[in-house]
């Protein structure tokens, strides 16, 4: 910025501030990783999302050393399987020639440029086997050591000495008693060890200069230091944004101390070149020939002639192949579901006309995740069931303090920080059960705790060893054989926690004093659910808010089944709260005097789906009035029936039968108690009654929206800037980790060493990692069961609504016109679609709607 | 879905793979084994045919047979889920099978030819499922590290068993055993010191200890295996070979060392891991060292019952180990007060001290004493925590029938091997034995109870057990 | 107001720096700040406003994480040039505005700064 230039100084040296602006830049590169206990997506290409889609995959392609798409014999599986359709591939392939006409131009006697492209696409040799999974090299399996030792959260009695002085200052104090890093850096870094820096921003100014990085060029050579451990770096940028600071005080580290050691180690001369994949799959202009039965001459000729189209697609890369295939994969989703949702569009304008029937037995609020999708629709063609889409944290941006646990956990969208502070408090009347539940919990602490010390107690580990063995040995064979047994047995022991303690509304748990929530916070939040779903206030006798869960034992990776918009944590606290609020007189009050006057015989049901059983818990079923109960029967009868059905359809999708998945979902050996969101593909924003009819098989998140009530736009632009942005996050998550399991992902589950109560490592070491497992995105046979593909956002609203919101939001504008998210946009008046052309997109002039 | 073929969610799982009903043919299988082996000794024992005496042991094999068994059929049967999507499931359970045969067979030989071909085989078809995962240069490096530590280890076995027929001219290990005590000094010594290498290069102990702690690329269930039912085979062979070393003291005086360094050692490491698996490597060590302290003592039946116990205690950690997900922060992991460590501490030299003075104080003097200290820690602190009275019961309660469960475990284990050997130390360095181990524990707690760290050198030395020497990187000039 | 009420007020000379950043930089904007030793300043949050990229809305309700966020911070003239220095290069990729300015300030304690850690 020119108007900083006279500050900046003439001196060599970068100040402690530049090098704090470089290192937030380079930051930027990894995004943030939340620790497994509360894992949430994110996009692992988040720091690219300011560029075009191919060209972020290009360039992260090369920073993390990753491939850039599915190996092309996976794209050919999922052809040759009918879940791509040709006639879409050879859609893109035309595109990508320039159009028809230069896709049907002759470049060698009677064979097109199509014939050319489709044949590198489907026929000619791809490269190799996969590429083998790589070792860790000397200088990140250093680090990653140090790392490990340092952010351990839990694993080690003996923590790492020096940690009060920050990662970087620590490893240095260590380094010099380390053969690792003699062996690594040699003399040149045993006397950088002394004279180096002890603060990290100096250090780095330090190095940058000895380096000699020339001015401009730091941002991209910091970042490049930082994509070696994207694992640790994003762990450190977790710590820094999105935790307590109290819960990570006692080890102080930021991105300064990790790039200080990195670029000890560069000073030192012992960074490992960094390998990038080759794109070697083009293949010679010979062998495309070859394929053709041409003859040298003609090749030359055609070489020649052309425009060079014959050197042009053979010396295309893998990666591009791959990006065709995944626009084909694309466009045969959008062909498939965008005329069924136009004419369902039409269809309700016309019926739309029509007096309306009996209002529906009851109404229920699912989170918009993709699985409670096939749900609903088991739900509604049970009976008179009217069901609607929302965030799962139904608008509550709270952190809960529950019973027995040290630490408060964030209930609520990574994108939000917790406004209440909510903790957990015995159900009146079941004060006994809560206190025995209390003391339940204080037993098994305890004694996990004793046997934690027992068993590492330098006289008493043999012992321990010994007496716990035959007991060991028992629940072993109960968790391998008869988890089902061995749960009830256990579930009948325990008071159930859910109906001995309940959120508490009234007490802000860090003052005791305050509420959690005043009225008009109460009456804030009941309102919402109405203003953003477009639910009217003429509600059905019974209303149930539906929260989700997964069900997974022995699994790092259980929370990654449990709701995001909750933060990674079961949904069933946030609708029992927002239920209670709705439940309040004086809140309903308030909410009438605003024009939501609810009928009084409504009754608010909290629940949560559990998304690997398909079971739906009813919290508080014993307030209900004994005016409702007929009708809670039914609806209970119906979700039974409803959970049932899907169940069995979910079971096929596995490749097991229904009353596996309930064994699966207690036993400690199942590595994919359920596919989670793989599959996902559309985020849907419109009416229930719009995509009621249709089967959209649990690939789309559906947010209930209605235009006609939302005329300033509030409700549109809170969610495509929120509920579809986490969509976008978990679509990519899926997307990259299935493209790069190895580098996006976190590879073969059963290889996985848990780390520090934090995630997991592979194997003996290396980077912590990210993304998802390769059990939870590829089939047993190996296959992609997740399709990568780009998000699909079908919003039902008059265009100039959607253009407006657009133009308002920046984010959106980034996410659409770089390619991130495909929008479609359906107008209800007009009847009309468009479809929102990225920047760069061949077919377009700018990035409007068309 | 208007048409089936576009379904991109078509299961492409229909069938049962053929590989889930070879696992499930396994499972079966082994539990039928354990299940008739149990029968079998169980039977032998109502008849009061099995003879005792150390020389001829099938108490010893059965044990081990059914410990072996039991394990492995609890890893299979976890396996038909947990390896689910496993690229060579052929390689896989075959593996198993064939690794839990050449088990049986140096278990329960008869021959010595035989218990070295089952010996040597295990070896291999261990290091092979390691490196299960073929495409991982990682495994593949464990997987050799593995193989060339057994090599070592099998070699002295070779060799020791190679002596031990030109010597006593028979390969019937009945017959060898019974014509120990004919032979030369210097051959019961190069024999027994050879099968101690032996042992210590398959139970990891220090110097051999590297394959073990980097053997984390091995799939979950085979760690559980391999901790819970083959690095115990070095117990196995001290006690085969029992006639052997008790015939040369100076081994086992080998035999206690080897076994206090890498018991002390192995809980070093174990508490500085931050990873579980790794950590749960470290006590492994640890485990295996004090039984093999056990057999150099001469507590046979305490060694054995180690093993068994150890072994389940081992697999259900690994099996589990996917639970450790979940943050604690910084919280002191010690054993109740420093004070209340001491007392214990006190007690337990006392009752020692009062124990040697009687005429037969034996080498299961140190981990009966030990097993003393432990019950006592943990009830004392299992009874005066600050939780309910109820639970604290309920504590108390659950301490004691683990007590019990030791004792009739260690009773059971007198019963199949009869006598324990001759002690080897005299009292006052059992004593000193029992003081190392409670002194060492003492130095731990109250570190621990300060917060205080270790002292950084032994701290890197511990962090780095078992991480393959990262070769020195060049200086690229590429 | 007389000019005597001023003249009996303590008044202390201090510089001022405000900053627009998306919101999504908040964090290193805060790192700068505390690289540069202020030992306080004011975030407020949803900023609305046209600029050249147009209009910018203001509230979004479930996402912190976009929309403007403003920083306003006082400390002596050192090292508020620190925080603009940092904000350079901070500004050579993302977008943003700084305002410099002199203030005085009633109640200097509350604008010390904090310790620098640089060793």
């Amino acid at each position: 910025m020119n108007m900083m230039a006279p500050l900046t100084t003439a001196e060599t040296q970068l100040t402690r501030t530049e090098v704090a602006g470089l290192v937030a830049l380079a930051a930027r590169s990894v995004p943030p990783l939340w620790p497994l206990e509360s894992a949430i997506a994110v996009n692992p290409l988040a720091g690219f999302e300011d560029l075009p889609f191919a060209e972020a995959v290009h360039r992260a392609a090369r920073r993390f050393g990753a491939r850039e798409s599915l190996p092309l014999t996976a794209w050919r599986g999922l052809l040759a399987t009918g879940r791509i359709d040709p006639k879409a591939l050879r859609d893109a392939a035309i595109r990508e020639l320039g159009g028809i006409y230069a896709a049907e131009a002759q470049v060698a006697p009677g064979i097109t440029a199509l014939d050319l492209l489709m044949a590198r696409l489907v026929d000619l040799p791809a490269s190799g086997p996969e590429p083998e999974q790589d070792s860790t090299t000397a200088d990140v399996a250093f680090l990653a050591k140090w790392c490990a030792a340092f952010f351990d959260q839990s694993q080690a009695a003996s923590p790492m000495p020096h940690r009060d002085l920050g990662l970087y200052r620590a490893v240095l104090a260590l380094a010099g008693h380390d053969p690792d890093y003699a062996r690594l850096t040699g003399a040149l870094g045993a006397q950088l060890l002394l004279t180096v820096s002890r603060d990290p921003l100096t250090a780095i100014a330090e190095g940058l200069s000895a380096l000699g990085v020339s001015e401009g060029d730091e941002v991209d050579h910091l970042a490049d230091l930082v994509a070696r451990l994207p694992g640790w770096a994003g762990h450190i940028r977790w710590r820094g944004e999105h935790t307590d600071p109290a819960n990570v005080s006692g080890a102080p580290a930021g991105m300064a101390d990790l790039i200080a050691l990195w670029l000890l180690i560069e000073r030192a001369g012992a960074l490992a070149p960094r390998t990038v994949p080759q794109a070697t799959a083009h293949v010679g202009a010979a062998r495309l020939a070859a394929h053709f039965g041409l003859e040298t001459a003609a090749v030359d000729a055609a070489l020649a002639a052309a425009h060079g189209a014959f050197g042009r697609i053979a010396a295309l890369t893998e990666g591009a192949l791959g990006a065709l295939f995944m626009t084909a994969a694309e466009w045969s989703y959008r062909n498939q579901l965008v005329p069924r949702l136009e004419a369902a569009a039409l269809e309700r304008e016309a019926a739309a006309h029509q007096t309306a029937g009996a209002g529906p037995d009851a109404q229920l609020v699912f989170c918009i995740d993709v699985r409670s999708e096939p749900f609903r629709r088991a739900l509604e063609a049970q009976g008179a069931y009217q069901t609607l889409g929302y965030a799962g944290f139904f608008g509550l941006p709270i952190a809960l303090h529950r019973h027995g646990e040290e630490r408060r956990k964030r209930f609520l969208p990574v994108l939000l920080a917790p406004q209440h502070d909510v903790a957990e408090a015995p159900v009146a009347g079941r004060e006994d059960e809560a206190a025995s539940l209390s003391a339940e919990l204080a037993r098994e602490q305890h004694t996990a705790a004793l046997f934690g010390a027992a068993k590492q107690g330098t006289a008493t580990a043999f012992a321990t060893a010994e007496a716990t063995g035959p007991l060991a040995g028992l629940l072993m064979a109960a968790r391998t054989i008869g988890p089902r047994v061995l749960e009830r047995v256990t579930r009948s022991l325990t008071p159930d926690r859910a109906s001995a303690l309940a959120p508490a509304l009234d007490c802000c748990p860090t003052d005791g004093q305050r509420p959690a929530f005043t009225l008009d916070e109460k009456i804030g939040y009941a309102s919402a659910l109405f203003r953003l779903t477009g639910l009217t206030p003429q509600t059905a006798r019974l209303v149930v808010l539906a929260g989700h869960g997964g069900s997974a034992v022995n699994n790092p990776y259980a929370a990654a089944l449990d709701c995001g918009a909750c933060g990674g944590h079961k949904g069933g606290a946030n609708a029992r709260i927002l239920v209670a609020m709705l439940n309040d007189p004086a809140v309903r009050a308030g909410m009438a005097a605003h024009g939501l006057a609810l009928p009084e015989t409504t009754v608010f049901l909290a629940a949560e789906h559990d998304t690997t059983t398909d079971v739906v818990t009813i919290f508080d079923r014993d307030q209900v009035p004994a005016s409702h109960a007929a009708d809670l029967a039914a609806l209970e009868t119906s979700l039974a029936r409803a959970g049932a059905v899907n169940r069995a359809h979910r079971a096929g999708l596995l490749g097991r039968s229904a009353e596996d998945l309930l064994t699966g979902a207690v036993h400690w050996g199942e590595v994919r108690p359920e596919w989670g969101l793989a599959g996902n593909a559309a985020f849907l924003v419109g009416p229930r009654d719009w995509t009621a009819g249709l089967d959209l098989e649990g690939r789309t998140f559906l947010h209930s929206y209605d235009w006609r009530a939302d005329e300033d736009a509030t409700a549109l632009t809170t969610i495509l800037t929120a509920p579809m942005v986490v969509a976008q996050w978990i679509n990519c998550q899926y997307l990259f980790s299935t493209i790069d399991n190895s580098r996006y992902g976190s590879g073969d589950k059963v290889t996985q060493n848990v780390l520090g109560g934090i995630g997991v490592i592979q194997g003996n070491g290396g980077d912590l990692r990210i993304g998802l497992p390769r059990q939870s995105l590829f089939t047993d046979a190996g296959d992609p069961y997740h399709v990568p593909q780009r998000l699909l956002t079908v919003v039902l609203a008059p265009l100039a609504r959607v253009e407006a919101v657009i133009q308002a939001n920046e984010i959106l504008g980034r996410l659409f016109g770089n390619g991130w998210v495909q929008l479609v946009v359906i107008d209800p008046e007009t009847g009309r679609t468009r479809c929102w052309r990225p920047a760069g997109d061949p077919a377009a002039e700018g990035s409007t709607l068309h | 879905m208007s048409t089936a073929s576009h379904s991109p969610l078509s299961p492409s799982t229909g069938a049962v793979a053929p590989h889930a009903a070879a696992g499930r043919s396994l499972a079966l299988v082994l539990w039928l084994g354990f299940a008739g082996l149990a029968l079998a000794l169980g039977l032998l024992l109502a008849g009061g045919t099995l003879p005792a005496g150390i020389g001829s042991l099938p108490g010893l094999s059965a044990v081990i047979g059914l410990l072996t068994l039991f394990v492995a059929a609890i890893v299979v049967t976890f396996s038909l889920r947990y390896m689910r999507a496993d690229r060579r499931p052929a390689a896989y359970f075959g593996g198993i099978a064939l690794l839990i045969a050449s088990v049986m067979l140096f278990v329960f030989a008869r021959h010595l030819v035989v218990l070295g071909i089952g010996w040597l085989a295990s070896g291999v078809l261990l290091a092979r499922l390691v490196g299960h995962d073929t495409a991982w240069s990682e495994a593949r490096g464990a997987a050799r590290r593995a193989l060339l530590t057994f090599a070592v280890g099998d070699a002295a076995l070779v060799v020791a068993l190679v002596l031990l027929v030109s010597q006593t001219g028979t390969a019937q290990v009945d017959a060898v055993l019974a014509a120990v005590p004919s032979l030369p000094g210097w051959v019961t010594l190069s024999a027994a010191l050879l099968l101690l290498v032996a042992a210590a290069a398959r139970c990891a102990l220090p110097p051999f200890a590297g394959w073990l702690l980097s053997s984390m690329t091995a799939p979950t269930p085979v760690s559980a295996l391999m901790h819970a039912g083959l690095v115990n085979a070095g117990g196995f062979l001290l006690i085969r070979f029992a006639p052997v070393f008790e015939a040369a003291p100076i081994a086992r005086a080998a035999a206690v060392a080897i076994g206090l360094v890498a018991a002390l050692y192995g809980v070093g490491v174990m508490s500085v891991r931050p990873d579980i698996k790794r950590s749960l490597a470290g006590s492994t060590v640890s485990q295996m060292g004090f039984m093999i302290m056990s057999c150099g003592l001469g507590a046979y039946a305490a060694a054995l019952w180690h093993i068994v116990a150890h072994g389940l205690f081992k697999a259900w950690l690994f099996l589990g180990s996917g639970s450790s997900v979940g943050m604690r922060g910084d919280k002191p992991a010690g054993l109740g007060e420093p004070a209340t460590i001491g007392g214990v501490a006190v007690a337990t030299l006392a009752v020692g001290a009062w124990l040697t003075l009687s005429p037969d104080a034996s080498g299961s003097l140190v981990p009966l004493l030990l097993g003393l200290a432990t019950a006592l820690a943990t009830l004392v602190e299992g009874l005066t925590g600050n939780i309910p009275l109820r639970a604290r019961l309920a504590i108390g309660g659950l301490v004691a029938a683990l007590i019990g469960f030791h004792a009739a475990g260690l009773a059971a284990m007198h019963a199949l091997l009869g006598a324990d050997a001759p002690s080897l130390l005299p009292p006052w360095a059992l004593l000193a034995l029992l003081g190392a181990f409670l002194a060492a524990w003492m130095w731990q707690q109250l570190r621990q109870a300060r917060a205080r760290p270790l002292p950084a050198a032994l701290y890197v030395h511990l962090l780095n057990a078992g991480s393959a020497p990262a070769p020195a990187l060049q200086t690229a000039e590429i | 107001m007389s000019q005597n009420v001023f003249a009996r007020l303590q008044l202390h000379r201090l510089r001022k720096i405000e900053i627009v950043v998306h919101a999504e930089d908040h964090s290193a904007v805060e790192e700068l700040l505390k690289t540069a030793g202020v030992g306080g300043w004011t975030m407020i949050r949803d900023v609305a406003g046209m600029g050249h990229g147009g209009f910018h809305q203001g509230r979004t309700i479930f996402n912190d994480h976009t929309g403007l966020v403003m920083f306003v911070g006082v400390a002596e003239a050192a090292v508020i040039s620190e925080v603009a220095i940092g904000l350079s290069r901070l500004f050579e990729s993302r977008p943003g505005v700084t305002f410099l300015s002199d203030v005085e300030v009633m109640r200097s304690d509350y604008f010390a700064s904090s310790t620098s850690t640089a060793a």
